[in-house]
């Protein structure tokens, strides 16, 4: 079952001959000549789509890359060998969680969260990197107070659930554990979520989805900034996991103490506010405030 | 200065005295000329660090030239020129020369108020009074910009402290107001609904802020929409292709009409009704 769903790795790519890969919304072909490399991939629109093809050879009659998309690379090295490795964005990810919800003080939740994943392609016994792309590019989103002072970040297309059960895994994303510990004397309403993914790894599960370590996003009294602690491995419900690839940035000792401004989205001290900040706000002309 | 001249009589022009007067102020000037640009350069480099690249030159060029009139006024001294003089003769001469350049004065003052206001830098994409460049430096005299049809624009530094510049580059992110007219039969909810649906689409197009609906009132001939999306700086140009296009193709696939001007010409009833002649003369033969 593991070798089904593991489209990263190392492959053989025959000489003269072009391997297709199908990861999510993702098509993705690469073919070899005695001295070049050729990548192409096409982007589907579908952020749900759970396709999954592997390394399989391009037959007659199958979908090739169109004209025009196909990108060649030099190489002095013969070696045949392709390695897939997947990667988590260069920028934060905002999730918003399924429903707003409340976390009173001194209570403890865990959220599950699936974000989208980057490829990144390497070739040859020297693994030279020839290029990484999305395999679903997520949109730009904006996480700051106003719109002078923030964070250019991308907006993930799930929601953060509650329950693990809920979260369809797909092979384009991997799913982190976010464990959120009130420590304030204050109810914690919890909209949307930053998630710092670029220091975070990746795992494979026995059952071959893409996990990250576990994180720990512990509000300190009366203060909206989070300290956000790595906990070294995925959750542990997970089971068995094998070690996938390293994060963009390592962070020192695996804990990181992190003052992000506005880390959660809304102010605490509106205790008794029910109805979601952007919905209850008017529409500002200017379309400034509302961030 | 008389005690030079004093010196200069030929019988005594090579005495021991003088040639190390001579000596002494040359090793002065070299010397002094090699410490001050030495220290200028340790100046500038230690305040890279904390200043801008325009900043730290100014202050480099600063030391420099006062260290050098340093080392040039003691060379004097040591040669016997009266400095007191030589001060007097050069304030007269200043006058002059601040008369004959007072553009260049008033384009050195207005360019230090640049760099310490510092509303751009270099690398900003300006508009100034229509011209739009990205800013190659920022001298004491003027500013260069190159525009985009690849021409280098000279700007004085008066020029822009007295105008209005546009930085378009100063902040993140930017808003595309879109101008959108639809006819007068469409549901503007489903207008709504339907460009909201084209923006959350576009991957360029930024969550947060999210994109902004204002109904701008009837037109002539149309309901006028103001759509405005943010994007980050650099994606502007290519949200502004790709949406105006995507919108477009929404608008063609879910039947909404952009119209064209409309005019309905109405004679009133005092003038006569317009002739009207048809044309396609087969349609109206009758069968």
């Amino acid at each position: 079952m593991v070798a089904e769903t593991r489209w990263w790795g190392d492959f053989t790519v025959p000489k003269d001959s072009t391997l297709r890969w199908q990861i999510g919304p993702t098509t993705l072909w690469i073919h070899r000549t005695a001295r070049d490399w050729r990548l192409a991939s096409l982007s589907g629109s579908d952020p749900f789509d759970s396709r999954l093809g592997i390394a399989e050879p391009l037959r007659e009659g199958d979908e090739r890359p169109a004209e025009g998309t196909v990108t060649r690379y030099a190489l002095r090295d013969e070696d045949d060998t392709v390695h897939l490795v997947p990667a988590h964005a260069d920028r934060p990810v905002i999730v918003n969680a399924e429903r707003p919800f409340f976390l009173p003080p001194g209570e403890e939740a865990t959220l599950y969260i699936g974000t989208p994943l980057w490829v990144r392609i390497l070739v040859g016994r020297r693994a030279v990197e020839l290029t990484e792309l999305p395999l679903f590019r997520p949109s730009d989103t904006w996480f700051g107070p106003n719109t002078l002072s923030g964070e250019l970040c991308y907006a993930a297309r799930t929601t953060a659930r509650l329950q693990l059960e809920n979260l369809p895994l797909r092979p384009h994303r991997a799913v982190s554990a976010a464990r959120i510990r009130n420590r304030a004397n204050t109810s914690l309403p919890l909209e949307k979520l930053k998630l710092p993914v670029k220091h975070l790894s990746i795992y494979c599960s026995e059952a071959g989805h893409l996990w990250t370590e576990q994180l720990t996003l512990e509000r300190q009294a009366d203060s909206e900034h989070a300290n956000v602690r790595l906990d070294g491995k995925p959750t542990r419900i997970v089971g068995a996991v094998t070690f996938v690839s390293p994060p963009r940035e390592k962070i020192s000792k695996g804990f990181l103490v992190e003052t992000f401004g506005g880390f959660f989205a809304k102010k605490p001290e509106k205790k008794d506010e029910r109805v979601p900040r952007k919905a209850a706000a008017p529409a500002d002309p200017d379309g400034r405030a509302d961030v | 200065m008389n005690a030079f001249l004093e010196k200069l009589p030929l019988p005594q022009i090579l005495t021991a005295e003088l040639m190390f007067d001579i000596v002494r102020a040359l090793l002065t000037f070299v010397g002094g000329l090699i410490l001050a640009r030495l220290v200028s350069g340790a100046v500038g480099r230690t305040l890279q660090r904390r200043m801008s690249r325009q900043e730290s030159m100014l202050v480099r060029r600063l030391t420099l030239y006062v260290l050098g009139g340093l080392v040039v006024a003691s060379t004097l001294h040591q040669l016997g020129f009266q400095l007191g003089v030589l001060l007097g003769a050069a304030g007269i001469l200043t006058v002059a020369l601040g008369f004959a350049s007072q553009t260049s004065a008033s384009n050195l003052i207005s360019g230090l108020f640049l760099i310490a206001e510092r509303p751009f830098v270099v690398g900003d994409l300006l508009d100034v009074g229509g011209k739009v460049g990205e800013v190659l430096s920022i001298d004491l005299l003027s500013v260069k910009l190159r525009t985009y049809d690849n021409l280098m624009v000279r700007v004085p530094n008066e020029q822009m402290i007295k105008s209005t510049v546009v930085n378009f580059t100063r902040f993140p992110i930017r808003r595309l107001d879109l101008q959108i007219g639809v006819a007068y039969k469409e549901s503007t909810e489903r207008v709504r609904k339907l460009l909201m649906e084209v923006a959350d689409r576009n991957p360029l197009c930024l969550e947060e802020p999210k994109p902004l609906f204002i109904y701008k009132g009837y037109g002539e001939s149309a309901l006028e929409i103001q759509f405005s999306v943010w994007a980050k700086r650099e994606n502007f140009l290519p949200l502004r292709n790709s949406i105006q296009e995507e919108i477009k193709e929404a608008f063609d696939a879910h039947g909404i009409e952009i119209p064209f001007p409309h005019r309905t010409l109405y004679a009133g009833s005092v003038t006569d009704p317009f002739p009207v002649r048809v044309v396609d003369e087969a349609r109206m033969q009758p069968n």
